[in-house]
């Protein structure tokens, strides 16, 4: 049997335990023990299965993840949403459909501080959908603002889709969270052009709130000072150099903890929930991150991924039309696969077809992220959709689909602009000091 | 069998539960460890051995924590067929592939188990402050002994048709 059939064989046994809810992690490390088993042997699985772990587990760069999960985490707890929605509903409050604007920069701010999408749509949805109903919003629109709103969390720095991407291509994390500054930026842009020209074109979706003095509006910024200052802390010590993305995760989580201790948010009972909500968080990512590292091995020796890339580059398709396969590829896998599995399933196979074809893994890395995006609120499995609907359980889902569907088109505009203008995405990583 | 089976489930998820706060504990070491090292390395005083305290530490935070992810239904699976399977057969479904995926969590424990072992004989350790490796091969052995109990006690508690742990926490 040659190598590329058992290749093909173990991604069919792969797709098919993964129909048969098998966990992501589990169903990696499965069949890439036994590809390595029939291919190289069963010593040489049994060695993998047993170092890989370790290997991962023991990682230093990986401590990003459950530091950043703490960070958010602990922010939840300490009241930042309400103060970052404040913020934000007194610049934007008054404007026609303002108080979606309001939810997508706090959603935005929240992001800066949390790496998980569906944490930033809880906790901004809990603090701004309430606001939004006693203004008579459509909750179309305040539903679709609060699950896009919530996507910005694995955009816009920290981010855990950028760990992963980072750790599986062997990419500088902190150069990839960089370049998710000004495209989340440029999406949170967009979210809110979506939103004035919803509600130009129907001014009932959103009517304005009440305008505030400029006096109130520092004074609500103000409020929100702290939580800017553990992000200029966090992003400015990774990009001056002052230290690596790992520690600024750590110096962070500390931050927030102060902060939360600061407004006598912290219990031992909450402090308890907090911390076995982030090791829960964190061992699942970790154990995504040994399945593909068991798995990945299995592919290489198969050969898939090169025979692939030297198809795709030796047909007649110019490089601009296999990038736009690939992303179409993607937006559907978005609609059926969980974000982390598609990272985890496919970075082995596109990731040296995109080196080979001359475009820069880091930028490639923000496309990728806002694919991920675009399938978390996708139907049917869009998971931020779910979230909301869990907030507002008297809106219908496919209310909550139509509305997000302008919010999706915003996503589709971003990553047109940065296909065409690749400098958004790589202005401030290559300007880093290392 | 259905009492015998909630009594160890109680048994378990407060067993896990503990393994996770210990995890958290040394979490919130960690954290304090890095704040210390790197204002300590601006004053020209960088602590010996950060970096291998770090990657020993984590070690003990995930693999305490995978036994309770999956106790509460924390590892992330595609749920493509749920709408189309009766629910007696999918709890069939869930009861084989949880079986089967603890039995697999055995052969890792095994595996962690005997590189531990090597890497005791071998001497083999952390680059600065030569902590050996071994006692955290077997701190991830442990963890998956503990990961592999929890799939087939979940297992188990899906084949009697007893109701799943992560909805019953989320009901309460």
């Amino acid at each position: 049997m040659s190598s590329s059939l058992i290749g093909v064989i173990g991604i069919l046994a792969l797709f098919g335990l993964l129909a048969i809810r098998m966990p992501v992690g589990i169903v990696m490390m499965l069949v890439g023990f036994v590809g390595v088993g029939v291919m190289n042997g069963w010593p040489a699985a049994l060695a993998t299965l047993g170092s890989e772990p370790f290997v991962i587990a023991s990682n230093f760069e990986l401590m990003i993840i459950p530091m950043f999960v703490l960070m958010g985490n602990l922010a939840s707890i300490s009241g930042m949403s309400r103060d970052l929605y404040g913020a934000a509903y007194a610049w934007f409050g008054h404007w026609r459909g303002g108080l979606a604007s309001a939810t997508i920069a706090a959603c935005a701010g929240f992001a800066a501080l949390s790496g998980s999408s569906v944490a930033s749509a809880v906790t901004m949805g809990r603090v701004a959908l309430p606001e939004m109903r006693r203004y008579a919003y459509h909750p179309r629109l305040a539903t679709g603002a609060i699950a896009a709103g919530g996507t910005l969390g694995i955009l816009i720095p920290p981010s855990t889709g950028f760990v992963i991407y980072a750790i599986l291509t062997e990419e500088s994390i902190g150069r990839l969270f960089l370049a998710g500054v000004l495209p989340g930026l440029l999406l949170t842009a967009l979210f809110m052009v979506a939103i004035a020209i919803q509600t130009r074109i129907r001014p009932v979706l959103g009517p304005p709130g009440p305008a505030l003095p400029l006096a109130e509006r520092v004074r609500a910024t103000g409020r929100a000072g702290a939580m800017i200052g553990i992000v200029a802390v966090t992003i400015g010590g990774i990009y001056s150099g002052f230290f690596t993305a790992g520690e600024a995760a750590g110096v962070g989580a500390f931050l927030a903890f102060l902060l939360a201790l600061a407004r006598r948010s912290v219990t031992p009972a909450s402090l308890n929930v907090t911390l076995l909500e982030t090791v829960r968080t964190s061992a699942f990512a970790f154990l995504i991150l040994i399945g593909a590292h068991v798995f990945n091995p299995f592919l290489a020796l198969t050969q898939i991924p090169s025979d692939l890339a030297e198809l795709l580059i030796g047909s007649e398709l110019s490089r601009l039309g296999i990038l736009a396969i690939l992303l179409a590829a993607f937006i559907v896998l978005g609609m059926f696969l969980e974000g982390f599995a598609i990272l985890v399933l496919t970075l082995p196979i596109v990731h040296p077809l995109i080196v080979e074809l001359g475009y820069d893994p880091i930028w490639f890395g923000v496309l990728m992220v806002i694919v991920l995006e675009m399938g978390l609120i996708s139907p049917p499995v869009g998971v931020n959709v779910f979230v909301v609907k869990g907030i507002a359980e008297d809106v219908p889902m496919r209310d909550i689909f139509i509305g997000i569907m302008p919010f999706w088109a915003a996503m589709l505009v971003c990553m047109v602009l940065l296909v065409v203008f690749p400098e958004i995405a790589l202005f401030l990583p290559n300007r880093m000091i290392q | 069998m259905r009492a015998r089976l909630e009594r160890l489930s109680g048994t378990i998820g407060a067993g896990v539960r503990l393994m996770a706060v210990i995890g958290g504990a040394v979490l919130m070491c960690l954290m304090a460890l890095t704040v210390v090292a790197v204002t300590l390395r601006k004053f020209n005083d960088p602590i010996l051995g950060t970096q291998d305290l770090s990657e020993a530490g984590l070690t003990i935070v995930v693999f305490f924590a995978m036994a309770y992810s999956g106790w509460t239904g924390g590892h992330i699976a595609v749920d493509l067929i749920g709408n189309f399977v009766s629910g007696r057969r999918l709890a069939a479904l869930d009861a084989s592939v949880r079986i089967l995926c603890g039995l697999f969590f055995l052969v890792v424990a095994w595996q962690s188990l005997a590189q531990g072992l090597d890497a005791l004989e071998f001497g083999d350790g952390f680059n600065l402050l030569d902590i050996p490796h071994h006692p955290f091969y077997f701190v991830i052995a442990f963890g998956s002994l503990a990961f592999a109990l929890v799939l087939v006690v979940l297992g188990l508690r899906s084949a009697i048709g007893l109701p799943e742990i992560a909805r019953r926490k989320a009901d309460e």
